[in-house]
């Protein structure tokens, strides 16, 4: 089975793209590891625990549904008969017994590949920070049980799933009131459901056994609770193919090949599964930040432009799910080329990705006050009153910049020669109290010309504006509590560009 | 009018030559079928003949078209692959739709029909694919290959998991169409058939053409049987051939 993962692994994303994964882990927790003496003087070390254990019972979740997902489809791609899964159906094995194997397979896997590389990349670091052996060890150990209990939760709740879903429903509400007892109601310690967690908190070994046992307890729950199956029951469908393909008919050409995609993916059980499979970690991701920094009060600065990343990253993983649910042999015969066949998929990744996408994006860009940097291509959107269009070249931007701040009587303005990142005057934006300008981060985001632009000092001042505020008080710097735009700092004090994220200046009477 | 012809043709994977010199020419309006034993070549020669895959060397032409083009191959043709695969989550009807549409023909509703019926496949036709039994399975898979009535049909293995009704009534088909003056290129096993059913046969061994022409052509005693012909075309060039026993 562990030869089976493996090769169904290379056939996602190839040798090397499978062969990467934990050598990445293993680098990144080096790096982070070797930094920990520069990170853990503005981080608790309590805090770092806690966020190493949440991803590791995350992961184990995760691992847990993607199993969910992969089972389905690859059930379907490779037939009832083909993995060592479906065993039962022509063995004298029993189901259960194949569960079991299959679970602790994944487990297994799943160590090595990425538990043991993350471990072994905190260890490599042991030289060059002050982590122990021992600690290291320790980590190993509560890291993995936390692992296995988000997994073994996964498995349980994937089971139960199979024999009631209001049963699965009412099981992942439980767990839920359990979080909530922690946060944000506080009636518990994170330790006190992250039982090894717990460990570290209070130095008991009492919390690592229990987790042990709760480990132990939720995986063989899941196999016996899993129910014998074999091939469901033949189903019927009145045909729909020919009403389905006049609903594509804005395909044009493809509109057969797409209707043929969507009820393949509707049929097959997969859509929700599909669907959820994007929109559950896209949702997972913003809640862990939000959680780190609303609630735990972590100053994580992503901005709207790294949720749209992560919407890419997880839209390959859908756009690859979508290629798997069906070999398509039989378009072997016909006259259908692969650019047909791919462009009619990605037309249903588009239909099936994009409204998510786009009230996710907005919803983001509401809530974290960023609306500014959706429109793409900063001088082009519609945030970009007063500046020149129809050019994308960096000089031409700066220009832009520069006759923007004329016009308004704020020249004359020079060119910089530091990286933009670094200047406390970035891409120039109109705003209501006066003229936008992005700082650090929000900089590279509205356009900014290649060495940044300077406004002389004494000229005028600078006001911190709404887009800004929620992020300073979650600072909770002293004197950056503005209450209605005030004067902030001039703008030669370059900490506006490490620290600010949009600034309004204004000409000074 | 040769409607396939093929010259040298050759095709490697890595190390494994699966053909090799491989030359013949199927006239217009004939039942032409290909021999040969397991892992012969037959269905790489097929792959090539149908668009589906390149030489290594070679020309081959099918109804005056090259393995470069081969949307334009398989639109002129009907194909039946070694395989029984129709889509998963299809029904059979819509299979059948699905193929219609994909080659733009005319008059779908009456067409699915009609093919439907021919293989009393009426019942099943709301059925996903997936829950058709492998012979339910084939007969979907000829019905997409015959629905929009092509020049040529290539058929890989067609009687296979047919009841003996439905290899009568396949057959009985497959000669009309060869009277229509259409053109049939059939793989098979099942000797006895392609005795019954092919003016011209080629049987290919380890990937080359070893004997083609017509039956009387390629007998060498009066009264030879296809499969004498067949048993002494490979077992006599095969020396470590086990004649009939299990090998070991």
């Amino acid at each position: 089975m562990l030869r089976e993962e493996w090769r169904l692994h290379r056939s996602f994303v190839g040798a090397v793209g499978s062969g990467f994964f934990p050598v990445m882990i293993f680098f990144f927790s080096l790096v982070l590891a070797a930094t920990s003496p520069v990170l853990l003087r503005k981080m608790d070390v309590s805090l770092v625990l806690l966020v190493l254990h949440v991803s590791a019972a995350l992961y184990g979740l995760g691992v847990g549904a993607l199993a969910q997902i992969g089972e389905q489809v690859m059930t379907r791609r490779l037939g009832q008969v083909n993995m060592l899964l479906q065993l039962p159906a022509l063995q004298p094995v029993r189901f259960r017994t194949v569960m079991g194997v299959f679970y602790a397979k994944d487990a297994v896997f799943y160590i090595l590949y990425s538990i043991i590389p993350l471990v072994g990349g905190i260890a490599a670091a042991v030289p060059l920070s002050r982590i122990t052996p021992g600690g290291v060890a320790l980590l190993f150990v509560t890291v993995l049980l936390t692992f296995m209990l988000g997994m073994g939760l996964s498995f349980l709740l994937s089971a139960v799933a199979l024999r009631s879903r209001a049963a699965a429903a009412a099981v992942a509400l439980a767990i839920a009131g359990l979080v909530a007892l922690v946060w944000p109601l506080r009636l518990l310690v994170p330790g006190q459901v992250l039982l090894p967690l717990g460990y570290w908190e209070t130095q008991n070994s009492l919390y690592l056994l229990s987790a042990a046992a709760f480990a132990l307890l939720l995986s063989a729950a899941a196999v016996l609770l899993m129910k014998e199956r074999f091939a469901p029951p033949g189903r019927r469908f009145r045909g729909a193919l020919l009403e389905t393909e006049r609903r594509f008919a804005f395909s044009k050409g493809l509109s057969a090949l797409v209707a043929k995609e969507w009820l393949e993916l509707r049929r097959s059980g997969a859509l929700g599964p599909v669907f959820s499979g994007f929109l559950g970690p896209l949702l997972g991701v913003y809640a862990v930040i939000w959680l780190f920094r609303s609630g735990l009060g972590l100053p994580l600065e992503f901005n709207v432009v790294f949720y749209g990343g992560m919407l890419g990253f997880l839209g390959l993983m859908t756009y690859s799910w979508l290629t798997n649910i069906e070999p398509n042999e039989f378009l072997n015969v016909q006259p259908v080329g692969v650019d047909e066949v791919v462009r009619a998929k990605l037309v249903l990744y588009f239909l099936l990705t994009t409204p998510v996408s786009l009230v996710y994006l907005v919803a983001i860009g509401a809530l974290n006050g960023e609306c500014a940097y959706l429109p793409p291509g900063g001088p082009r959107g519609p945030f970009d009153h007063g500046l020149r269009r129809g050019s994308d070249r960096p000089h031409d931007r700066a220009a832009c910049q520069h006759d923007a701040l004329r016009r308004r009587g704020l020249g004359p303005v020079r060119r910089r020669h530091r990286p933009a990142a670094d200047s406390g005057h970035a891409g120039v934006l109109p705003g209501p109290h006066g003229l936008l300008a992005g700082g650090g981060r929000a900089g590279g985001a509205v356009g900014l010309p290649p060495g940044g632009l300077e406004i002389p000092p004494g000229r005028h001042r600078a006001t911190l504006v709404q887009v800004g505020l929620r992020y300073m008080k979650s600072r909770g710097r002293p004197g950056w509590e503005p209450a209605g735009p005030q004067p902030l700092l001039r703008t030669e004090d370059r900490s506006i560009g490490r620290s600010s994220r949009f600034i309004c200046l204004r000409r000074e009477s | 009018m040769p409607v396939i012809t093929t010259e040298g043709l050759g095709r490697r994977f890595g190390d494994f030559e699966a053909l090799r010199e491989v030359s013949l020419s199927v006239e217009k309006g004939e039942f032409f079928g290909l021999l040969g034993p397991n892992g012969a070549g037959k269905t790489t020669l097929v792959r090539i003949l149908t668009g589906q895959l390149e030489p290594s060397r070679g020309r081959a032409s099918t109804m005056g078209m090259g393995p470069d083009d081969p949307i334009g191959i398989k639109r002129r043709i009907g194909i039946v692959p070694e395989a029984e695969s129709p889509p998963t989550f299809l029904t059979a009807q819509e299979f059948l739709e699905l193929v219609c549409r994909i080659r733009e023909v005319p008059d779908v509703g009456a067409r699915v029909d009609r093919w439907l019926g021919f293989f009393q496949l009426e019942d099943k036709r709301d059925v996903l694919c997936r829950d058709l039994s492998k012979g339910q399975r084939q007969k979907a898979m000829l019905a997409a290959a015959f629905i929009h009535e092509p020049e040529l049909l290539i058929l890989d293995e067609p009687f296979i998991n047919l009841d003996p009704i439905f290899q009568r009534r396949l057959r009985e088909y497959l000669q009309g169409v060869v009277a229509g003056g259409r053109t049939v290129f059939m793989c098979s096993h099942i000797l006895e058939i392609v005795e019954k059913l092919c003016t011209r046969v080629a049987v290919i061994h380890q990937g080359r053409i070893v004997a083609q022409g017509k039956l009387d052509q390629i007998r060498q005693t009066e009264g030879e049987g296809l499969e004498d012909i067949f048993m002494r075309l490979v077992e006599g060039r095969n020396g470590d051939a086990c004649g009939g026993r299990p090998a070991g």
